[in-house]
């Protein structure tokens, strides 16, 4: 077998260190998407239950509790969460028919964390990123 | 900043333009029970039973006005005549009554029936008492975000955004084929990248988070809501105070 000319020799060492670089930088990747996935669907749920200024809703109406204790995650298969309440009453309070006032927190909080998700999602992958960067 | 009145008012006239069906200028005639005509078809035109109308043109004054309608086929309508009218002169409270019932007369051109937004309509500070005769409409501003977009603040980009609700309370019992087309015709009217003028700014309808319609829900006084939640955003100068 002929020998390797110098930048063959150059080019398999690179290959190797690449591809083990690869391979951590998914490895990286993974666990960031999962992280964020799990801050995002946590932010979301808070926005839509106790409200939030990064998307404007109010929350949830708060008399005995029971609304609020009914909102629930549930993670179907991965990269998927669903954040649902089964309070016969939640969807009367978010659409809030006949415009009631409320002592505290209020109507239409599933609609704006809707509408402000975007927004939510990116701050909180910013904030993850940033915060691994120093960390590293 | 956004004028929150010139806002809603632009919003407001967006959805009042909204007609859902129509039968143009045309010949009718009218009977007892509603409206017929010889040639085209309400069916075609897309009248739907629940939806509210306005008919004109008519030469008998009772033949004009709004109604209810009950029931459709390809040539008559069977309808329900209803009024708008003021609970008592002290109390401004919008209510809507029985109106007078059609007169028969004979087919005439120049006539037109058009299905659109009910007359009642909660406007926002605007008090109402529905009737189980007819539809009717809430809104809701509901704002959202506002933060500055730009530095330096003076002079700088502010973004607002929030949510234009409106909620079409059809009538329970009559099918949802109307409430359905009607709700998604005033869709149709806020459709992404639309873009309305509220005093100097330009609101617009966004598109990153589409607006929607929620699921039919059954109310208490014989009504079937349907929300249609229409996110929209502006960005304004902030101008910072003396």
């Amino acid at each position: 077998m002929a020998r390797p000319t110098a930048l063959q020799r150059a080019t398999t060492v690179r290959s190797d260190d690449f591809a083990g670089q690869l391979d951590g930088f998914v490895s990286l990747l993974d666990g960031r998407q999962q992280r964020v996935f799990d801050a995002v669907v946590e932010q979301t749920r808070a926005s839509i239950v106790e409200g939030s200024p990064i998307t404007g809703a109010p929350g949830q109406p708060v008399d005995t509790g029971e609304l609020r204790d009914s909102w629930t995650v549930r993670y179907e298969r991965p990269g998927v969460a669903v954040i649902a309440s089964d309070a016969p009453h939640a969807l009367v309070v978010e659409l809030n028919p006949r415009g009631i006032t409320y002592s505290n927190h209020g109507p239409h909080s599933v609609a704006l964390t809707r509408a402000g998700f975007p927004t939510l999602a990116k701050r909180v992958a910013r904030n993850i990123v940033a915060r691994e960067s120093v960390g590293a | 900043m956004l004028d929150t009145t010139a806002a809603i008012l632009a919003l407001r006239n967006r959805a009042l333009g909204l007609e859902v069906a129509t039968t143009g200028s045309t010949s009718l005639s009218a009977t007892t029970t509603g409206y017929a005509r010889a040639a085209g078809s309400f069916i075609t035109d897309g009248f739907a039973t629940g939806m509210e109308v306005l008919a004109s043109g008519f030469s008998n004054a009772a033949n004009n006005g709004r109604s209810v309608i009950l029931g459709v086929t390809a040539t008559a309508l069977t309808v329900t005549k209803i009024t708008e009218q003021a609970v008592s002169a002290s109390d401004p409270t919008r209510t809507i009554v029985a109106g007078t019932a059609n007169a028969t007369e004979s087919a005439g051109s120049g006539r037109s029936i058009v299905a659109g937004l009910p007359v009642l309509r909660a406007w926002e500070g605007i008090r109402v008492a529905p009737s189980p005769l007819a539809p009717w409409i809430e809104e809701d501003l509901v704002p959202g975000t506002s933060e500055m977009l730009t530095m330096p603040y003076s002079n700088g980009v502010a973004e607002e955004t929030g949510l234009y609700v409106l909620k079409w309370y059809g009538v329970a019992g009559k099918g949802i084929s109307g409430i359905r087309k009607c709700v998604d015709d005033l869709l149709a009217r806020f459709t992404p990248g639309t873009t309305v003028t509220a005093g100097s700014e330009t609101i617009r309808i966004r598109g990153d988070v589409r607006p929607r319609s929620t699921q039919l829900l059954a109310q208490e006084g014989g009504w079937l809501l349907c929300a249609i939640e229409i996110p929209w955003r502006v960005t304004t100068t902030n101008t910072v105070a003396a």
